[in-house]
């Protein structure tokens, strides 16, 4: 058993369906860990959940031969406010978002933190085969539920897929 | 009354996302075709198997070990600095190559190479110290070895042949048993002994720069034939067929018996003397810078060749066919008799006296860049052909001839010297001297 540990050549905020126009702004800062990040475009006015924050086209390919067994995605994410949860951790495959949603109610620490998705018996009720993996169009969207904030300091989750 | 802080909305920020994909490459089997590459600073070990075609390479710094099995095809190669070892099995073909170094430094340390196959097996390696080779085939294989210091090799193969090859600076021994064809020959720097027996058909040939000893007897067909610097020996029986053939700087000596077909070849530098008698066919053929004699005598059909430096003659006596060719730089005599047809062929520098008689065909030719004679007569068929760059005669007749007695002439067309026998011939200098059938001066 092998594990090919990369990362996806191409980032882009793509339109979510109900996500009431909250995108990503500069979605390429989520490629390396350089404390250089992918952050909204805007500041939420209502609890909502975000556009996709689309990562496709794996940086290293797969072997000639490969089997796939397990899909680990690993996000370093934080929030400062302490106000933001997943909404949405699902893989793109031919192109097509697809598969189990791996999104966790935990919110978003105020540092940064390695948070995963998926493990290397994971296929996460999907069977990709090595060619659609080493093609443009595999990755994963990231889309996550944000809220306008308040005394508390509770977070709505509106949820959605 | 606690007092609570507000907090501002959500600020989610992503800094870096990485995906981890586990995956598995199968085992290396193919029905088809299979290729199996490795490489390592440590051990390398590749086991294969498929039906059609496999090819197994690996490449190691210390060690390494290659198995594999194929049902048609199947190589193998490894490379190592340690120690190596190559197994395989085929049941069609199987080439298995591979070489060691153990040591860093000059010295290479040992190789050993094992194969077995139902159909043909090559097996071949080099070693600076020590090669074993072994191997086992059902119907024939091949086996080749070059080592500095020692080289064995093992085989056998049942039905068809065996076939082995090797070379080595020291000591070389070869041998191989077989049922019904072996072939064993090899090269050494020093001594070199290749001995074969086989029923019906044998083959034993080799080289060496010292003493070379090349012997084989077999009921049906055998063939000798070797080369050494200093003395050659080279003898055959046969009650069938039989091929002897060598070179030699100094002293070379060849003799055949066969009741069947006979070939006699060889060149030396210095002394040559061919010998055959059979009582089908007699095709003998040498090269000599000095002296050099062929005679031959057979029942069937006789072909005699050679070329010498200073003197040559040629003769033979066959009941059926005759060929003799020759070359020589000074004198050429060339004479033939047959009771049917008759072939006789020569070229000279200086001299050269081609005559013939024959019932009922007969071929002379002949080419000499000075003075070129050719005279033929025979019953009823004959044809004459010559060249030469100077002079050129040509006689002929229909009338058999009961008797020939060969005219030697020089450069100035001066005759020298006859002989009733075509064996006495004198050339230029005073280190010549005539010589008869019986190599004895005149």
């Amino acid at each position: 058993m092998a594990t090919l540990t990369t990362t996806f050549t191409t980032f882009a905020s793509v339109t979510r369906m109900g996500s009431n126009g909250i995108g990503w702004s500069s979605p390429s800062n989520a490629q390396t860990s350089d404390d250089t990040r992918a952050t909204l475009s805007s500041t939420p006015d209502a609890s909502a959940y975000t556009d996709y924050l689309k990562c496709t086209g794996l940086t290293d390919a797969l072997p000639s031969g490969a089997v796939v067994s397990g899909i680990k995605i690993t996000i370093e994410r934080k929030d400062s406010n302490g106000q933001s949860t997943d909404s949405a951790v699902r893989l793109v495959v031919g192109g097509t978002i697809q598969g189990d949603n791996k999104a966790s109610s935990t919110q978003w620490p105020t540092t940064d933190t390695n948070a995963t998705y998926g493990s290397t018996t994971d296929l996460w009720g999907l069977t990709p085969t090595r060619e659609q993996l080493n093609g443009s169009d595999f990755g994963v969207v990231v889309s996550c539920n944000v809220g306008t904030g308040g005394p508390s300091g509770g977070t709505d989750t509106p949820g959605g897929l | 009354m606690p007092i609570s802080t507000p907090l501002g909305p959500s600020a989610p920020q992503i800094d870096a996302i990485t995906v981890e994909i586990t995956y598995t490459i199968p085992q290396a089997t193919a029905s088809v075709n299979l290729t199996v590459g490795a490489s390592a600073s440590g051990s390398v070990l590749a086991n294969a198997n498929a039906s059609a075609a496999l090819i197994l390479t690996a490449s190691a710094t210390t060690g390494g070990a290659i198995n594999g099995a194929a049902s048609a095809n199947l190589t193998v190669a490894a490379d190592a600095i340690g120690v190596r070892i190559v197994n395989a099995s085929a049941s069609a073909l199987l080439t298995l190559s591979a070489s060691a170094l153990v040591s860093s430094g000059a010295a290479f340390g040992a190789l050993t190479l094992n194969a077995s196959a139902s159909g043909s097996l090559k097996v071949a390696g080099s070693g600076s110290v020590a090669l074993t080779l072994s191997a086992i085939a059902a119907s024939s294989f091949v086996k080749l070895g070059t080592a500095a210091a020692l080289l064995n090799l093992d085989a056998s193969a049942t039905p068809s042949g065996i076939l082995r090859g090797a070379t080595a600076a020291a000591n070389l021994t070869a041998s191989a048993a077989a049922n019904p064809t072996r072939y064993t020959y090899g090269a050494a720097s020093v001594p070199l002994t290749a001995s074969a027996s086989a029923n019906p058909n044998r083959t034993t040939y080799g080289t060496a720069s010292v003493p070379l000893t090349v012997s084989s007897s077999a009921s049906g067909a055998k063939t000798s034939y070797g080369t050494a610097a200093a003395l050659l020996t080279v003898s055959a029986s046969a009650g069938s067929a039989r091929l002897v053939a060598g070179d030699g700087s100094l002293n070379l000596a060849l003799t055949a018996q066969a009741s069947g077909l006979r070939t006699a070849g060889s060149s030396a530098s210095a002394s040559l003397t061919l010998s055959a008698s059979a009582n089908s066919q007699v095709p003998q053929y040498g090269a000599a810078s000095v002296v050099m004699s062929v005679t031959s005598a057979a029942n069937g059909s006789v072909k005699a060749a050679g070329s010498g430096s200073v003197l040559l003659t040629i003769t033979s006596a066959a009941n059926a066919k005759a060929t003799i060719n020759g070359t020589a730089s000074v004198a050429l005599s060339l004479t033939a008799t047959s009771g049917s047809a008759r072939l006789v062929s020569g070229s000279g520098l200086v001299v050269l006296t081609v005559s013939t008689s024959a019932t009922p065909t007969r071929y002379t030719y002949a080419t000499a860049p000075v003075n070129l004679t050719v005279s033929a007569s025979a019953n009823p068929t004959r044809v004459t052909f010559a060249s030469a760059t100077a002079a050129l005669s040509l006689t002929a007749s229909a009338t058999p001839v009961s008797s020939f007695k060969p005219t030697f002439t020089d450069s100035d067309g001066l005759a020298f010297g006859n002989a009733s026998e075509g064996l006495t011939l004198s050339p230029f200098t005073t280190a010549l001297a005539f010589k008869d059938n019986n190599d004895e001066s005149i």
